[in-house]
């Protein structure tokens, strides 16, 4: 390992003599992302009002000078709940892909590597994640678990890993039989060796690459099952929660639901380009 | 150190089966079976360099990897020093693969793309407590050395060498571990026939100053009369001739070997070719025709070729021919 032979390890500027630089789809989509991650952590020093104070002098007050996208029913600044809201939808977005993520590769990896009755008995039980419609199913464990983030973050890993155990597996099928992978087995590696050194690393370019635009549909997710009341719970801000407050006053108010849906959709375009710029970049360069 | 032969190939027989089809499961026919490599014994010893030839396909590839282990074997068993390798476990498994080593075919494909050199090399070393820790680092640019490198390519990635460098970060890899036994399997076919004549030459002069040896698998027959003292011809899965390669590039006797060997091209154009050119392509090894396996294709079999199996009988000085003609 490199760790013991400390002169093995990584010379500088490896990074982007492998890579080499970014294209410009990657590039902004790590602007984007970064635009994101920015807004959520300073977001008590750049809101301009306190998320949760009901102002009743100002209740429904279009987008203005004091208040920029308006304010709610409530008479709270819109603006101000969607930047302290960030935080919560990108937590949703990251959380909700890593779990899945993880559980569906360790998943893919065992039933790829191993094979036999394992692989069976798994991809089965794949199967028969496949043939439910997804959301629904979503919303089924919720509604066991009960309402809150965290009984969505373990029905998303639930539901969610099915696709990384997929991808993995495929990969780890065809690297399993390659020229490396059988020197290593010559050179008498054991198996979680050869699983976690040789085989995983290689394994994961086209999951990370699927994860970036997972989190799209995490995203999406996470904001219709807190408009179904079962995600976050108000008064909290996160754009699902306020979209589903405001539709009521659709005709009236439409800066109520409409801005929060616009941020949904810079976030989901932000991490889509990333995923994009991850592919070309990715694939050229496995 | 026992008497006898280092490697003791006997009766080695590798088939794959078949996933059956459901039509299949349903009309209840037997599951179908691959017959990869036929009842071979060979044997080699210490610092004997054998060369094993035959077409894509014949289970020259599948022999050296069941002979290491690699590919489960249903029948037969490898004897090294003596001792059968099949059951081995643990420690003693971890011995074997120190004294047997492989260089694969494909130099990219047979490196980790995401370690480097140095990674790969030292990772031998760790895995089998070659060295201490604090002497990796000298081992590993000292088989660098010994394969030609320099010390720069400690840290540079397979992506960043040509075909050739590759196939020498694989050949240092294998002799990381002091082996005893190499199985080259096809390891200059895939280079530039320039590259080709260097990683020939390195392997030759390893193997002499290690006393290594080798099996060199091959279909390319001058490289083989260049590397092997003896010669073993495959077909669809048995050895059909085996002898010391001049002795059989002088007088070849199984009629395959004939048609291989005046099938190679010359230098001035004109060729050796007498008629015993080989027509057509070998037989699905699904389904092997009866008797000899080479009869269809024989411009001299007889009508017992079709029902008798061929068993290897002396045609010479430790020259073998599994063939009738010669009986």
């Amino acid at each position: 390992m490199t760790g013991a032979v400390p002169a093995l390890s990584r010379t500088r500027g490896f990074i982007s003599r492998r890579v080499g630089s970014p294209k410009p789809v990657l590039m902004a989509g790590i602007l984007m992302v970064a635009f994101w991650v920015v807004i959520a952590f300073a977001a008590p020093w750049i809101a301009p009002y306190d998320p949760n104070v009901h102002d009743y002098g100002a209740v429904l007050s279009p987008p203005s000078a004091t208040h920029w996208l308006g304010t709610d029913m409530f008479g709270r600044d819109i603006l101000s709940r969607i930047i302290h809201a960030t935080i919560v939808d990108l937590q949703i977005g990251v959380l909700g892909v890593v779990l899945p993520f993880v559980l569906g590769t360790f998943i893919g990896l065992i039933a790829g590597y191993f094979g036999g009755v394992i692989d069976m008995v798994l991809m089965r039980l794949l199967d028969i994640m496949l043939a439910f419609p997804w959301l629904i199913l979503l919303m089924a464990i919720i509604a066991v678990l009960g309402p809150g983030l965290y009984s969505f973050y373990i029905a998303i890993t639930l539901v969610g890993w099915v696709s990384y155990a997929r991808l993995v597996r495929s990969q780890v099928l065809v690297l399993k039989s390659s020229d490396f992978v059988m020197a290593a087995r010559a050179l008498g590696y054991g198996d979680m060796r050869i699983m976690l050194r040789h085989i995983l690393p290689n394994a994961l370019v086209a999951s990370i690459v699927f994860s970036m635009s997972d989190v799209v549909l995490v995203l999406l997710a996470g904001a219709s099952v807190s408009y179904l009341g079962m995600g976050v719970q108000p008064p909290t801000a996160e754009w699902g929660v306020m979209i589903a407050e405001g539709q009521t006053f659709i005709t009236t108010a439409w800066w109520i639901p409409a801005f929060p849906g616009v941020a949904i959709v810079l976030m989901a375009l932000g991490f889509s380009l990333l995923a994009d710029g991850l592919a070309e970049q990715l694939d050229v360069d496995p | 150190m026992s008497e006898g032969p280092l490697l003791d190939i006997r009766g080695m027989t590798v088939s794959f089966r078949q996933q059956r089809s459901l039509t299949d499961v349903v009309r209840g026919a037997a599951p179908r079976a691959v017959q990869a490599v036929q009842n071979i014994s060979l044997s080699l010893e210490r610092g004997e360099t054998l060369g094993l030839v035959g077409e894509s396909g014949c289970g020259k590839t599948t022999l050296g990897r069941a002979i290491l282990r690699l590919v489960d074997y249903q029948k037969g068993e490898v004897f090294y020093r003596g001792a059968a390798v099949g059951p081995l476990q643990g420690n003693a498994l971890l011995s074997f693969r120190r004294s047997a080593q492989i260089v694969f075919q494909d130099p990219y494909a047979s490196l980790n793309p995401r370690l480097t050199v140095g990674e790969t090399l030292s990772e031998v070393l760790k895995v089998h407590g070659l060295c201490a820790p604090e002497q990796r680092m000298e081992r590993v640019l000292a088989l660098l050395e010994t394969v030609g490198l320099s010390q720069d390519f400690v840290h540079r990635k397979p992506r960043q060498l040509s075909g050739g460098q590759c196939q020498r970060v694989g050949i240092a890899r294998a002799l990381a571990v002091e082996p005893e036994v190499i199985i080259a399997d096809e390891s200059v076919s895939a280079l530039d026939v320039s590259i080709q004549a260097q990683i020939l030459n390195l392997l030759i002069d390893l193997k002499e100053q290690r006393n290594l040896a080798m099996i060199f698998i091959s279909h390319d027959l001058s490289v083989v009369r260049h590397v092997c003292a003896s010669l073993a011809v495959m077909y669809l899965g048995r050895i059909v001739e085996y002898g010391p390669t001049e002795e059989v590039f002088a007088n070849p006797r199984h009629p395959y070997t004939q048609a291989l060997l005046s099938a190679r091209p010359t230098m001035d154009g004109s060729s050796i070719r007498d008629g015993s050119l080989l027509a057509g392509e070998p037989p699905s090894p699904l389904s092997l025709p009866p008797g000899c396996a080479f009869h269809p294709r024989c411009a001299k079999a007889m009508s017992e070729c079709r029902t008798v199996v061929p068993e290897r009988r002396g045609v010479g000085t430790s020259h073998d021919c599994a063939c009738l003609l010669y009986p």
